[in-house]
């Protein structure tokens, strides 16, 4: 049982769930800086569900986002960063649009810092 | 002040109690027969030690020629505490007003008293000479009650004049209180004192001590027999009904309100006026009901009932009004009527006197009287007429009829009595709920002042002018609600004083009228004042007082919450705001003055959001060439100004260092610096987004640091190349030394290079489209030959047009190299 939440706020959303080992998070809406506790919120949750489930996968899509932010890109990065650093470890895949090239570079550097776990595709 | 007649205060700590009752509804007869409007102003017993009391007698202070003519002080209750010496300086305060004392004697204050003294000694000589009582407790008020004293007196007298010795061991002193009567009752009886008869000092108490004489199973009167004072309702309907000495309210009700009108006159009243006390038989003495003796001599022989009402109408009317405590005048002197309809019906009228007594028990209830008295006034009729010779066997059917259907009448009219009674206690205790409920829910003086109009009506108020105090100590009132015949009606705007206790239109009735006066508390805070119509139930006002003071409170508290959270708020905005003024001060205070490089056209804009966004670019000439470094700080505000000031200060000390490093060892050490003093120091997570160029001539840069994709026009093609920016953020990580490398770029003259932060791609349109990079791009291939300052504004003026409001700072540097042999400057 997940104790990440799904959230829906006016001009933000995350829905969560459980397949095959691999924790979903899809990101929807603008993540700015209204969206920016409930984002932190939700990846701490994330982060305790993966180590408490042993799961070995996050899979973000922000396919449905129309901005992240650099302070919401700061979260993403501290998730990398604990499955980087933290035992066992786990990996993350982002999911981007091609349409929208700012998704993949605004991910970029997450991968450029743990390219053996992070996948943008 | 003038008014359109006399307007009389009556003070009172107490309008539940059945004295309270009884006492103000007797003065509200009088005065309404006089013309005058009665102000029954409630507080507590002056000198109650609880603040919360001491509070609620602040209301005393307030009566004054402004809003009355004459004071009725009624010092029988008020004064249980403070005794004559308080009771007289209250009187004192009010001159210049005329003042009247009713139940105790003031020295120099018209005083009504009730015959304490002789009154108790008429009840204790009953039970020693009829009774042969011998060892007898009384049941005392507080120590300092004159009231209870002159009682006690009276009971020693009785005791002295029949040779007995009061048993100081008998005397049981407590409040007045029917708990009172309990507990001193069993405490008498736990420590086996022997006594054959109980006198209290009230009602009340006597009727505790039946309580608790019953709880021990012992019978009254067969064991013990019990007399009280006072005659309230409950001493009717006790078991068994008590014994007691009448007070004569009535009385003191007209004399009072006289007394004030004489004096407002100018005419002189007598000082101490006593009224008689009349003792009442019941069953508690082992009397039961007193029949009066028959008025006519014994050995008369009259030949018919006529007879003895035509000979005797006056003496046997005089009989039966003694029977009822109301005041003839009350009912329209009843006793004649009643003998003349009984007259009637003798001749033959059938049912005129059961219709005549029907009305009269009406126009009794409606007085007020104790409809059981008219039992009495059956007997007494009934015990005249029994000894009468009858014609025959029918007729003396037909009288017993009579008085059996006379009976039956007091019997019915008692049950509705009581049941309407009883069914107005319940609708009011059920309307007092459902307003409390309410009242509670009120947050705010203004839906207080809704659920107020729409709920006393409820309860039978369709009066009432509800004023708080203007502020903590002020002596001016505010009218909160003002209400008459059950409609709201617009309070005045201006504030008034205390002493008039309410707007002048509150007052404004045609006939004489009777206003209750509460003060509106909390504890021991005051906070406002209450006059409200009479007609609700008496227990009702207490609950209302305490509701609305609770509601006031708790809408005060409330409305102090909200403003000090709103100041907070304000302060934090406030904070927030200079924080954000000084950070965008650094922010645009540290962009480079010169921006003369040789071989390159510089132009530059930066333009703060109202919470500075911690951009940040630098063009640091060299003798050869330059450095420039384009960056962005997350988050917003003044941590994010110090960082991007620390990262400024960083770059442009270690451009200036020797032998010059390379842009990614610049990088590199920034980073390392950050991490220290951002997360070590600061304790915060920020980091920052930087990339550093150097330009050594001839259009070659080397640059190194992750930033946002650089966009490169060239002018050869017209189009633009985005070249990523590799390596990491700064400060983001321990060390950003293993991703960071230098790469190189070359542009020919004529190329530009636009460096810009995220507040240029972002801004999103009404459909949430970003500006995106691929626009900016599109921009810059149309402008791209423009010289750069014109390119700036044009894009500024296209991101501005995109976005409505502008969320993060929008910064652009643009670089065009024009070759070695010239060298533009654009100002600004």
């Amino acid at each position: 049982m997940l104790t990440v939440e799904n959230v829906t706020l006016d001009s933000f959303g995350i829905e969560a769930s459980e397949l095959n080992g691999t924790l979903c998070l899809t990101l929807t809406g603008t993540a700015d800086m209204a969206a920016h506790d409930v984002l932190r919120a939700c990846l701490a949750s994330a982060r305790s569900d993966v180590e408490r489930l042993g799961l070995d996968k996050v899979r973000i899509d922000i396919r449905a986002l129309y901005l992240l932010n650099s302070s919401c890109i700061k979260l993403l990065l501290r998730l990398v960063y604990v499955a980087q650093t933290e035992h066992p470890s786990f990996s993350i895949e982002f999911l981007v649009d091609p349409n929208l090239s700012w998704q993949a570079r605004a991910l970029a550097p997450l991968k450029r810092l743990a390219p053996e776990l992070v996948r943008v595709t | 002040m003038k008014r359109s007649r006399p307007r009389i205060a009556l003070l009172f700590d107490s309008l539940s109690s059945e004295y309270a009752v009884q006492l103000r509804r007797a003065v509200e007869r009088s005065a309404t027969a006089r013309n005058v409007d009665l102000m029954v102003v409630m507080g507590q017993c002056v000198g109650a030690r609880l603040a919360s009391q001491g509070a609620q007698n602040r209301i005393y202070e307030l009566i004054s020629p402004e809003c009355v003519d004459g004071v009725i002080v009624v010092s029988g209750t008020l004064g249980h505490y403070c005794g004559p010496e308080g009771l007289l300086a209250l009187c004192k305060s009010y001159a210049p007003l005329p003042v009247c004392s009713l139940g105790v004697a003031l020295n120099g204050i018209p005083s009504f008293v009730v015959d304490n003294a002789n009154g108790m000694e008429m009840g204790t000589a009953h039970l020693i000479e009829e009774h042969k009582c011998s060892r007898i407790v009384f049941f005392a008020g507080p120590h300092s009650s004159e009231e209870s004293n002159q009682r006690l007196a009276g009971f020693r007298a009785a005791h002295a004049k029949s040779g007995l010795a009061v048993n100081d061991q008998l005397i049981v002193y407590g409040n007045f209180t029917r708990t009172a009567g309990i507990d001193g009752m069993r405490g008498l009886l736990a420590r086996r004192e022997a006594f054959d008869a109980v006198v209290a000092a009230n009602d009340n108490t006597a009727l505790g001590c039946l309580e608790a004489l019953d709880e021990a199973g012992i019978h009254v009167p067969r064991d013990v027999m019990v007399c009280g004072f006072d005659d309230i309702n409950s001493a009717h309907f006790a078991r068994p009904t008590l014994s007691t000495l009448r007070q004569p309210m009535w009385w003191m009700g007209e004399r009072a309100v006289d007394s004030i009108l004489k004096q407002l006159a100018g005419e002189k009243v007598p000082l101490l006026s006593a009224g008689p006390v009349e003792f009442v038989r019941r069953e508690s003495c082992g009397c039961g009901y007193q029949v009066a003796l028959t008025v006519h001599p014994s050995g008369e022989e009259l030949p018919s009932l006529r007879d003895v009402i035509r000979k005797y109408k006056t003496e046997i009317g005089k009989a039966i009004a003694s029977s009822v405590s109301v005041p003839n005048d009350a009912l329209g002197n009843w006793p004649a009527m009643l003998l003349d309809a009984l007259d009637q019906e003798l001749q033959g009228v059938d049912g005129r006197f059961t219709a005549t007594f029907e009305e009269l028990l009406h126009r009794a209830q409606s007085a007020g009287a104790s409809l059981d008295e008219f039992q009495r006034v059956v007997s007494v009729l009934r015990t005249e007429f029994r000894r009468v010779r009858v014609q025959n066997q029918e007729e003396a059917h037909r009288i017993e009829r009579i008085w059996h259907g006379a009976r039956v009448l007091v019997g019915a009219a008692s049950i509705r009595l009581l049941g309407r009674q009883k069914l107005l206690e319940t609708q009011a205790s059920t309307s007092l709920a459902r307003v409390g409920e309410r009242l509670a829910a009120t947050l705010s003086l203004t839906l207080l002042k809704e659920a107020l109009v729409d709920d006393l009506p409820e309860l039978d108020i369709h009066r009432a002018a509800v004023s708080l105090y203007t502020g903590p100590r002020s002596r001016e009132l505010k009218s909160l609600v003002l209400m008459a015949n059950g409609r709201e009606i617009e309070p005045p705007e201006a504030a008034f004083s205390e002493r008039q206790l309410a707007p002048p239109v509150a007052f404004d009735t045609g006939a004489p009228d009777s206003t209750i006066v509460l003060p509106i508390t909390f504890e021991a805070e005051v906070l406002g004042v209450a006059v409200l119509g009479s007609g609700a139930l008496a227990t009702s006002y207490e609950a209302v007082r305490q509701q609305i003071g609770s509601a006031v409170k708790g809408a005060m508290l409330h409305h102090e919450m909200v403003r000090q959270v709103a100041m907070r708020e304000r302060l934090e905005h406030e904070r927030v705001s200079e924080e954000a003024r000084v950070a965008a001060q650094i922010q645009t205070s540290m962009n480079p003055v010169v921006m003369e490089v040789a071989g390159l056209e510089l132009a530059a804009v930066m333009l703060p959001t109202a919470e500075a966004g911690g951009d940040y670019y630098d063009v640091i000439p060299m003798q050869t060439g330059a450095w420039l470094a384009i960056g962005d700080v997350t988050g917003h505000g003044l941590a994010a100004g110090l960082v991007m000031l620390m990262v400024q200060s960083m770059i442009a000390a270690l451009a200036r260092s020797e032998p010059e490093p390379q842009p990614s060892e610049v990088v590199s050490v920034v980073g390392d610096a950050l991490w220290d003093n951002v997360r070590g120091r600061l304790k915060r997570d920020d980091h920052a987004t930087l990339t550093v160029f150097r330009y050594q001539g001839d259009g070659c840069f080397r640059f190194a640091g992750a930033h946002e994709d650089i966009v490169v026009w060239r002018k050869a093609t017209g189009h633009c190349e985005t070249i990523p920016t590799p390596g990491f953020w700064v400060g983001a990580l321990p060390s950003v030394r293993r991703m960071t490398t230098d790469s190189t770029l070359k542009l020919e003259p004529g190329d530009a290079m636009l460096l810009y932060t995220d507040g240029v791609t972002e801004p999103r349109n009404a459909h949430k489209e970003q500006f995106s990079l691929e626009r900016l791009v599109h921009l810059v291939e149309l402008h791209g030959h423009e010289r750069a300052a014109t390119l700036c504004e044009r894009i500024v003026q296209a991101v501005q047009s995109w976005s409505a409001s502008l969320d993060d700072d929008v910064t652009l540097l643009v670089v065009r190299y024009v070759g070695e042999s010239r060298s533009l400057a654009p100002k600004g």
